[in-house]
């Protein structure tokens, strides 16, 4: 069946950069662990670090980013439909995601288990529901965090992949005026224009917006994880629309 | 046996005849094997629609005849029965445009006479 | 098996018409040559068909399903395109490993003997390769995925004389012991006359012949003589170009073959290349 042949494929194709990821962070947290049993037995200090999550958000955007062209002529040379390359690839995102989520949550485990109180960990959970994670319990706290984590990667490989489409589609002017001019317009038209103009009201708005959408003052994690999978629903909505018409260019 | 693209005989016409030439030369005996449409049709490079065009011909005509699972082989008698056929087609291919060559160039009976006593001489 | 329609397709890129109510079937178990000029429309017309470019308008079926998006039918196809589109740090082995992948009835031990004779070494990466080998990684993948309709757009690109003969011969093997429809784009009319059964004209994106090969170029022959006896003999036929040599002139007309010599004309046969180019030449005669 097409699809699994495809799913397989795109798998395969992201296995290697996975593994390098994943060997890499590993290595580190290894490090910082003997150091942390080092320092502790010298000096009796404990280690806070900061988990990998933020890593994984970024190696999974870049993931997203990487995910179309290459795959788009494969799939193609070999049979594949667009609409079949377009569920395989969400698939692929969400075992991406899945695989690092899993991953992050069992090596976290591993060092708690292994260092007990000499290590603390803080990772996006912690820091955005800072409140709500104090006054739950920890198991209930782990199982939100591994729902978060999982999709707001989700949410940040889809949008890897939309950007990469946008300037699949576009022509060699297009990409140069989206390429200088969204990057323009966020840093210097949009901040200007709603200083001067609007006084800061727009911003305002905006941060008001992301405030309830995150969950942030409310302390509500799952305001935060259904933002997330809205946006991944959207932003998959219009990589399909980008996707089902574009050609096959060398 | 050799194809020539330019020629006017049609490529079929011209395996077909091929054939013959290496059955009568002895290259394939009589209840032996011919080489396949496969085989044919990759030496010479020619569509393999046109191989068995030309066999057929030959199938036709009696002169090979298909064992089911195994190939094509010649019969028996087939030489004889070439030389026969052959030997009507001389006269057309050979003789009729001798005398119109002859034509034109203003020789006459006996002179082509005297040709072929001279030719046979040799 | 019912064969590939296309059905009335146009293709247009800014002002110029690549295809234009293009109509044409592809049956079963036959060798096809597509043959056109540059930019005569053949790789637009066959990108359409496998779902590489989508049609302004017209449809395209293959086996009374479309081809269009369609899964169960693209694997039914295979085109081996001149552009290359593995990527570029994939290994020629696995190249083929994920050929077979997609396509189950991909012949792997086929594709390593063949390998063998063009002395590929499955190694090396795609953006090692030079032209006439990344024609040979894709030309050894068509011959071996087993589908029932394959394309091969300017499979010998780059090729030498040598391997080009080889590839000939292979097809023709191929195509003997396991009959399927296989349709040859190609520049190179002269050495494929041979080969392909019926033949496909496209010029500036219309179809201008559709017929099996014994029947155009049995519809076609040459005279020549001097110019005087040979414009007396062309009057009232189709004459679809002429080459004039001092006073020696030979016109090429499109008919059937005089039955009767003419004096002081030779009659020979137009053989398909020399046919095509005078059908699809900008300037009359």
């Amino acid at each position: 069946m097409n699809l699994r042949a495809s799913y397989k494929y795109q798998l395969a194709d992201n296995k290697k950069s996975m593994i390098i990821y994943m060997s890499i962070i590993v290595a580190i947290t290894l490090f910082l662990y003997l150091a942390t049993i080092f320092t502790f037995s010298v000096n009796g200090v404990t280690t806070q670090f900061t988990s990998m999550e933020f890593a994984s958000v970024i190696f999974l955007f870049v993931t997203g980013l990487c995910s179309f062209k290459d795959n788009f002529l494969m799939l193609t040379q070999n049979g594949i439909s667009r609409k079949t390359m377009f569920v395989s690839s969400i698939l692929n995102f969400v075992t991406l995601s899945g695989i690092l989520t899993a991953f992050g949550a069992i090596l976290l485990l591993l060092v708690k288990l292994l260092a007990k109180e000499n290590i603390l960990s803080t990772g996006m959970y912690e820091t955005v529901y800072s409140v709500r994670a104090a006054s739950i319990s920890g198991f209930l706290m782990n199982v939100e965090s591994i729902i978060l984590n999982f999709c707001v990667f989700l949410m940040v490989i889809g949008i890897g992949y939309l950007i990469t489409l946008i300037f699949y589609r576009l022509n060699k002017a297009g990409k140069i005026a989206v390429g200088v001019g969204v990057p323009v317009f966020f840093t210097m038209i949009f901040p200007l224009f709603d200083f001067f103009v609007t006084g800061n009201r727009i911003s305002l708005a905006i941060g008001r917006f992301l405030n309830c959408a995150s969950g942030f003052s409310s302390q509500n994690p799952y305001a935060g994880i259904i933002s997330s999978i809205c946006v991944f629903a959207i932003v998959s909505g219009l990589s399909w629309l980008l996707m089902r018409r574009a050609v096959v260019k060398a | 046996m050799n194809i020539d693209f330019n020629s006017e005989k049609p490529i079929f016409m011209q395996i077909a005849e091929g054939l013959e030439d290496a059955i009568l030369a002895g290259a394939f005996e009589e209840e032996g094997q011919i080489p396949s449409i496969t085989e044919i049709s990759v030496m010479y490079k020619i569509n393999p629609a046109t191989a068995l065009k030309g066999i057929n011909i030959l199938v036709d005509s009696g002169i090979v005849y298909k064992k089911r699972g195994l190939g094509m082989f010649v019969k028996a008698g087939a030489v004889k029965q070439i030389k026969e056929i052959r030997k009507e087609k001389f006269f057309e291919d050979y003789i009729s445009s001798l005398i119109e060559e002859a034509g034109k160039l203003g020789l006459k009976e006996n002179d082509i006479k005297e040709m072929i006593e001279r030719g046979f001489r040799r | 098996m019912s064969g590939i329609e296309v059905r009335n397709v146009t293709k247009t890129y800014g002002r110029t018409v690549a295809l234009n109510d293009v109509s044409i079937d592809f049956g079963e178990n036959k060798i096809y040559g597509l043959l056109g000029r540059n930019g005569a429309g053949k790789t637009t017309l066959l990108n359409i068909i496998n779902n590489r470019l989508f049609a302004d308008s017209g449809r395209v079926f293959a086996d009374g399903e479309s081809c269009i998006e369609n899964d169960k039918v693209q694997s039914k196809m295979y085109l081996m395109s001149e552009k290359t589109y593995y990527p570029e740090k994939m290994k020629v082995k696995d190249v083929y490993k994920w050929t077979k992948n997609f396509y189950p009835d991909f012949d792997m031990d086929y594709a390593n003997q063949l390998a063998v004779k063009f002395s590929l070494d499955t190694d090396k990466r795609v953006d090692s390769l030079s032209t006439g080998y990344n024609s040979i990684v894709k030309l050894i993948a068509a011959l071996c995925v087993n589908t029932p309709y394959v394309f091969f757009d300017e499979p010998v690109l780059g090729l030498d004389a040598n391997y080009r003969d080889l590839f000939y011969r292979l097809l023709i093997e191929k195509y003997s012991i396991n009959p399927c429809t296989m349709i040859l784009s190609t520049h190179l009319i002269g050495e494929v006359s041979g080969v392909v059964e019926h033949v496909v004209i496209i010029n500036k994106g219309r179809i201008i012949r559709n017929e099996s090969t014994e029947k155009l170029l049995s519809n076609g022959y040459t005279i020549t003589g001097t110019a005087a006896k040979v414009d007396e003999f062309v009057m009232g036929k189709n004459v679809i170009g002429c080459d004039v040599l001092g006073g020696l002139k030979t016109a090429y007309i499109l008919g059937e073959h005089p039955v009767m010599a003419c004096e002081g004309i030779e009659i020979s046969k137009m053989d398909l290349q020399k046919l095509f180019v005078k059908l699809t030449n900008d300037q009359e005669a």
